[in-house]
């Protein structure tokens, strides 16, 4: 109620008027380092994305690209000694092309514009439950406090709300559950748990970073079908960040793929299942172990691992994995963003690979660099 | 841990002796927590949080463990580790061929268990000592459980590290300065330290990027070959259990309801609950809108189970005798392919399962 950017009302009638209106979430040449004793860790060196107002944007990307840092960087809460060095975060809590537009990544860290957008726009549900879950307030206090915040609830109303969102998440027995503590719940309750407290504060976006690995199927489908209902009845946007293709077929609109703090292709979720063409989207979505072929076999991986944080690759990052690594090319430039979709020069599937590069290697001995893109 | 076990039967009941090729046999294993009410901690009911489980893990192979979450996986995981003590029923491992069982070791004997059982963590953050660097906790169980000189150590550790594809140089940093997949691999390395027999993995590749994960698979089946491990994998993702797994067993509320081959679960699930699990395995197709099977009511309570057969609430195949019976686990396969199952009507019932159907088998689907 005390809504200071824009209430719920306002957002819901938003939604219903939704097409070609601005990102609710712009991010721009998004730098993080962590500078350690020994080596700085670059987590993220110029990440671009958009998030239109209402949508699902899947963020994949192996171990350690800096998925769950990305999520941190949105609500400024990057553990020491990480920082943001560089880049932009454009917030738009209400999507009117008027509406006001504020920089995350410029607030100072204490302000109080910063506070209200954690507390009453954005919420993040963590990837590990106990980083986030205190082991010593029972669930029902943590998950009252955050109904409480930004709005006046009184204490059995917000006590009424959680039993509520408990229960929509598949936890049993809610009114009794609520009065417990976070090691009496197995994995799978914290996770429910912890999504239960970052929807009680109603958000505008929801960063949900791996929210079901702990989680069965049956509910999993439970809660990605709450997360969609949510989605349609407030109009909330949502980023998933998990490492289920499955999951990420199923819930998102846009998918954003990363490797090692850029993101190297981002296209519709369809586009992207369909038509993937960085060699690193490839190879994962060709990891994914089928379910439906008998027998035990061999999981196809991508050869190699993730290079030392500390490392600085020159060129596409990917090179010394990847099987099309053109000498001379890929270890020497750093891939630009180019436009491959069906439509010429839209930027509706971009890439980063120099296999799509307009300027082609070998384009001045002959022609064959066009046909050099990866076939199965 | 050397505290005088409630209520355990000692003798009444001769030990019969171990199947050929099982490492370890679980009998009517059961795990209550007390639910206390009030100032004074009345005891007012129970968690039955594994309530009466009763299979063996063969020697060599991977048992593969899903469910409900919630349903007992990771208490099953830790009474077999001996972390917790059950409340009733026996494990037993076998000793050169003759059984041992578990609930009566102490001291060295104890420490001899642990040697042989180990078990990686569910949660990655929590199951790793944030104030220890990644070298000490991957020694930890060196330092408890062996007599390895401080050298000796540190050589095991840099061959683990290796092992589980991280970088010997990462050993003096702290957790926290690793992403979640690579903690995980972090607690692989501990976890197979000490050249276990068994390695209890619950949700040991969750947290990584299907790349890596099928690297972490690939390489557990080679350790399995290499070391003669064998393992019992919990996780919720079913593919991965499918392509690692011999054998799958699935519970619900603190039971097993399925435990057979993982083609014969895949190509026909006996089980009611088995089928709805496969059908929400969420594909990496976005086209493919999958044929859920909804689950209504209530998730399982562990505290407050239904009468007659757990399932029967949320079943679309329940009728009446499964609000009154529970059904008895039982075989619906042959002598050498075993199906183990417990619905009354598991005969009867023409479940889907989601292999796709052999080119060579007639078409009946
Ligand atoms: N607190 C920290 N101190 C130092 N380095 C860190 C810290 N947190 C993250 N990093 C580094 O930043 C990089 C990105 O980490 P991040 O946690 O964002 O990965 P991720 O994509 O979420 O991976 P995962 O899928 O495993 O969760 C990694 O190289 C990691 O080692
Ligand atoms: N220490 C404890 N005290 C009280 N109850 C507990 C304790 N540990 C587990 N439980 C309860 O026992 C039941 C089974 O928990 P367990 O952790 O074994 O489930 P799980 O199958 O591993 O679930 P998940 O897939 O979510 O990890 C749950 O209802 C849980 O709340
Ligand atoms: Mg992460
Ligand atoms: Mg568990």
């Amino acid at each position: 109620m005390a809504n200071q950017i824009v209430g719920p009302e306002e957002r819901r009638t938003e939604h219903q008027a939704s097409s070609n209106q601005a990102p609710i979430l712009s991010i721009r040449d998004l730098h993080v380092d962590f500078r350690m004793r020994n080596g700085v860790v670059r987590a993220l060196h110029g990440v671009d994305f958009d998030l239109a107002a209402g949508q699902t944007l899947g963020l994949v990307g192996e171990s350690g690209c800096g998925k769950s840092v990305t999520a941190q960087a949105i609500l400024r809460v990057i553990p020491d000694p990480g920082e943001i060095r560089k880049g932009q975060i454009i917030f738009r809590p209400s999507s009117r092309s008027s509406g006001r537009e504020i920089d995350i990544a410029a607030l100072p860290p204490k302000s109080p514009l910063l506070n209200e957008i954690r507390r009453e726009h954005i919420s993040l549900i963590f990837q590990e439950p106990m980083t986030s879950l205190s082991p010593v307030h029972t669930i029902g206090d943590q998950i009252g406090e955050a109904c409480r915040l930004g709005r006046s609830v009184s204490r059995s109303e917000a006590r009424d709300q959680s039993i509520e969102l408990l229960r929509r998440v598949g936890i049993p027995r809610p009114e009794q559950r609520i009065d417990r503590y976070t090691f009496e719940l197995s994995g799978g309750m914290r996770q429910r748990a912890m999504i239960a407290m970052a929807l009680a504060s109603d958000p505008n976006l929801l960063i949900a970073d791996e929210p079901t690995t702990a989680i069965d199927v049956t509910i999993q489908a439970q809660i990605l079908d709450l997360l969609e209902e949510l989605q349609q009845d407030t109009g909330m946007s949502l980023i998933m960040i998990t490492h289920d293709l499955g999951v990420v077929a199923s819930v998102a609109d846009r998918v954003a793929v990363m490797y090692r703090g850029v993101v190297i292709e981002d296209a519709s979720c369809e586009e992207l299942f369909d038509n993937p063409k960085h060699p690193y989207t490839r190879g994962l979505l060709s990891s994914v172990p089928d379910l439906t072929t008998p027998g035990k076999s061999d999981i196809a991986t991508i050869r190699g691992t993730v290079p030392h944080p500390f490392a600085v690759i020159p060129g596409c990052e990917f090179h010394p994995r990847c099987d099309h690594f053109m000498e001379g090319v890929c270890d020497v430039r750093f891939p630009e963003e180019t436009p491959v979709g069906p439509r010429p020069n839209a930027s509706d599937h971009v890439t980063r690979c120099h296999l799509y590069t307009v300027e082609k290697p070998e384009e001045e001995s002959d022609g064959t660099a066009a046909t050099a893109a990866p076939r199965e | 841990m050397a505290q005088p076990r409630p209520q355990h039967r000692e003798s009444d009941h001769p030990a019969p002796p171990m199947n050929n090729g099982d490492l370890i046999e679980i009998d009517n294993l059961k795990k209550y927590f007390p639910i206390q009410s009030g100032f004074l901690r009345r005891h007012v009911g129970d968690v039955r949080a594994v309530d009466g489980v009763t299979f063996s893990i063969r020697r060599g192979e991977t048992l593969g463990l899903v469910g409900e979450s919630g349903c007992g996986k990771t208490t099953t995981g830790r009474l077999i580790a001996r972390i917790f003590e059950p409340t009733d029923g026996s494990i037993r491992i076998s000793t050169n061929g003759d059984a041992t069982d578990v609930a009566s070791l102490r001291g060295e004997g104890l420490h001899d268990y642990w040697r042989r059982v180990q078990v990686i963590f569910q949660d990655p953050y929590s199951s790793l000592n944030p104030r220890r660097t990644v070298s000490q906790i991957i020694a930890e169980p060196l330092v408890c459980l062996t007599e390895m000189s401080a050298a000796e150590r540190r050589d095991r550790v840099g061959e683990l590290l290796e092992l589980v594809g991280l970088d010997p140089r990462h050993a003096e940093r702290y957790p926290h300065a690793f992403s979640g997949g690579q903690r995980q691999r972090i607690g692989i390395a501990r976890g197979i330290a000490l050249n276990p027999e068994l390695l209890v993995a619950d949700e040991a590749v969750s947290a990584l990027d299907v790349s890596i994960q099928g690297q972490i698979i690939n390489l557990m089946v080679r350790l399995q070959r290499e070391l003669e491990l064998t393992y019992l994998f919990v996780s919720h993702d079913l593919g991965i259990v499918k392509h690692i797994s011999d054998r799958i067993a699935v519970m619900y509320v603190g039971k097993l309801v399925e435990l057979c081959s993982a083609d014969g679960m895949f190509r026909r699930p006996r089980h009611p609950y088995t089928e709805a699990l496969l059908s929400a395995v969420p594909r990496p197709n976005p086209k493919a809108k999958a044929a859920r099977i909804l689950l209504p009511g209530d998730v399982a309570d562990p505290a407050n189970k239904p009468p007659g057969c757990p399932f029967h609430p949320r079943c679309r195949y329940a009728q009446e005798v499964c609000a009154q019976d529970e059904p008895e686990w039982r075989n619906v396969g042959d002598e050498e392919h075993r199906h183990l199952v417990a619905c009354h009507f598991a005969d009867t019932l023409e479940l889907k399962g989601v292999l796709q159907a052999e080119t060579t088998a007639g078409t009946t689907q």
